[in-house]
């Protein structure tokens, strides 16, 4: 695979951001990565506000954004808003062309997706991509409502996020003994991965008592199982030009994409996310390495379940034994491998169409922070749309010599 | 639940079929928080049903009815709502326990 960088990055600040527009979350997103790149000075006439100390020196030239690919699930619902390839394309005075991508959950690896495939075709070699969610302007009741279009809403009368969730839970829980502490474990180890995570919507610690005595949201998932109503934006700069002056830059070694039915009922298996291990075994194969080499990943734990599916689906844990890992500490620092170094969607928060774009944000600068040790570190990002019917699974790495 | 006749008509022609028959209880949950529209019935169960001519399906129990796995189970009709703006009075169906 023709090398792809990620050459700039930048996360806003996630949680209930009630002075923000899904709008200025965007701006803020796209100048923040532009800024974070070595290149040269720009300046732009439409940029009407500041973000951080280096809004007036910027050094990248805008002019090398050949694409813009945009992710967003529901802004024409939470906000009213439509047309949002235009509307971030605008913000850039070369306008470059533009592109919204849609997957529910994970509309930002998707969109990510496809400005690599925009990239190895050959028909772009520098473009950015980013995703927002503004969801607290609505009603959380609503966002429920919202949220549930991301399943077979017409067919599953009275389907709501959690309760589909809680379903593969229960399915777990028979087939393997997975109990809800372990559930809450992960929760809690999330929720002390945030605490150094200066974006996250939650930087506090949760004691798992607390966690196992919240009310019940669908039984057994109970209010600290479940992943927030966030706003958030994150964006990323890719490229496939001048790819020796971004040495030190962290590469996408590999990506996968698998699909599933909408419907739980019409898959083969409740106790795994087939969608996952597809889209990992492309990433595993393109990227040339197994589940044991990946040193950091962010995954998709929209609620503690999700992660629990994850670890197992991803090939960190053998099928039932994560339940196990996570009793032993096997997920969090000193373990086998670090999960949602960011605090996950759980505590960083779920901006539900910036989610995707941030893991790979937030992978490749904790790559460029962490990877001290000579030689190749990887990093896992594996982002989910609906209960499981689209999985995508990137493999980035850092090289130190 | 604000439904268009057109939708209604699409749905009902997906389970009206599915009226009488029987199954067991595969995978249960139960739901303590909802939207709006559904906040009449809470709590209520959702679940997976195995029918017993082996096709599986996803639905609502009866409200105020602790299901468990392996419960039998017949799928009745179901209101779910008042008349709406579009005049019609949205069903649906809904699983209830048998003896």
């Amino acid at each position: 695979m023709k090398k792809i960088k990620v050459i700039g990055s930048y996360i806003t600040k996630f949680g209930e951001l009630w002075d923000r527009s899904l709008e200025s979350l965007f701006e803020e997103a796209v100048f923040g990565s532009l800024n974070s790149v070595d290149g040269e000075k720009f300046t732009n006439r439409k940029v009407t506000h500041q973000y951080g100390t280096t809004m007036s020196e910027a050094k990248f030239k805008l002019s090398d954004i050949d694409a813009v690919f945009v992710a967003n699930m529901a802004a024409g619902q939470f906000a009213n808003q439509l047309h949002l390839n235009a509307l971030v394309s605008q913000m850039l005075p070369n306008n470059p062309v533009s592109f919204r991508v849609e997957a529910a959950c994970a509309s930002g690896s998707m969109a990510i997706e496809m400005a690599e495939l925009g990239l190895l075709s050959g028909r772009y070699r520098t473009v950015l991509v980013v995703g927002a969610e503004k969801m607290t302007d609505a009603m959380v009741s609503d966002s429920t409502k919202i949220l549930a279009g991301a399943s077979e809403y017409q067919k599953e009368y009275g389907s709501t996020f959690p309760a589909l969730y809680a379903l593969l839970a229960q399915a777990h829980m028979q087939e393997y003994g997975t109990t809800t502490n372990q559930l809450a474990k992960i929760a809690s180890k999330n929720h002390i991965h945030a605490l150094n995570n200066p974006k996250a919507q939650f930087r506090k610690e949760i004691p798992i008592d607390v966690i196992n005595n919240s009310m019940v949201v669908a039984s057994p998932l109970r209010l600290f199982d479940c992943s927030p109503i966030s706003d958030g934006a994150a964006s990323v700069i890719l490229t496939t030009k001048n790819i020796k002056k971004y040495s030190n830059k962290p590469t996408i070694e590999g990506f996968g994409h698998g699909q599933d039915s909408l419907s739980l009922v019409d898959r083969k298996s409740l106790t795994e996310l087939s969608a996952t291990k597809i889209a990992a075994n492309q990433a595993y194969r393109q990227a040339k390495v197994k589940p044991k080499d990946i040193s950091f990943a962010e995954v998709h734990d929209c609620f503690t379940i999700a992660e629990l599916l994850a670890c197992e689906d991803l090939g960190f844990f053998r099928k039932g034994e994560a339940g196990k890992a996570i009793d032993n500490n096997m997920t969090t620092y000193g373990g086998k491998l670090v999960v949602n170094p960011s605090g996950g969607l759980k505590a960083c928060g779920h901006p539900v169409g910036a989610t995707g774009v941030k893991q790979i944000a937030f992978l490749s600068e904790y790559l460029e922070k962490n990877s001290k040790i000579k030689g190749k570190t990887f990093a896992l990002a594996h982002n989910v749309g609906g209960s499981g019917a689209t999985a995508i699974v990137h493999i980035l790495s850092k090289t130190n010599k | 639940m604000n439904i268009q006749p057109a939708q209604y008509h699409r749905s009902t022609k997906e389970w009206h079929h599915l009226i009488g028959e029987k199954g067991r209880v595969l995978l249960s949950t139960k739901v303590e928080v909802s939207s709006p529209e559904l906040e009449d019935y809470l709590p209520y169960s959702y679940l997976i049903v195995k029918l017993n001519n082996g096709k599986k399906v996803e639905l609502m129990g009866e409200s105020k009815t602790d299901f468990e796995i392996g419960d039998s189970v017949e799928l009745e009709l179901r209101k779910a709502g008042e008349v709406s703006s579009s005049s019609v009075i949205p069903y649906c169906l809904k699983a209830v326990k048998l003896d």
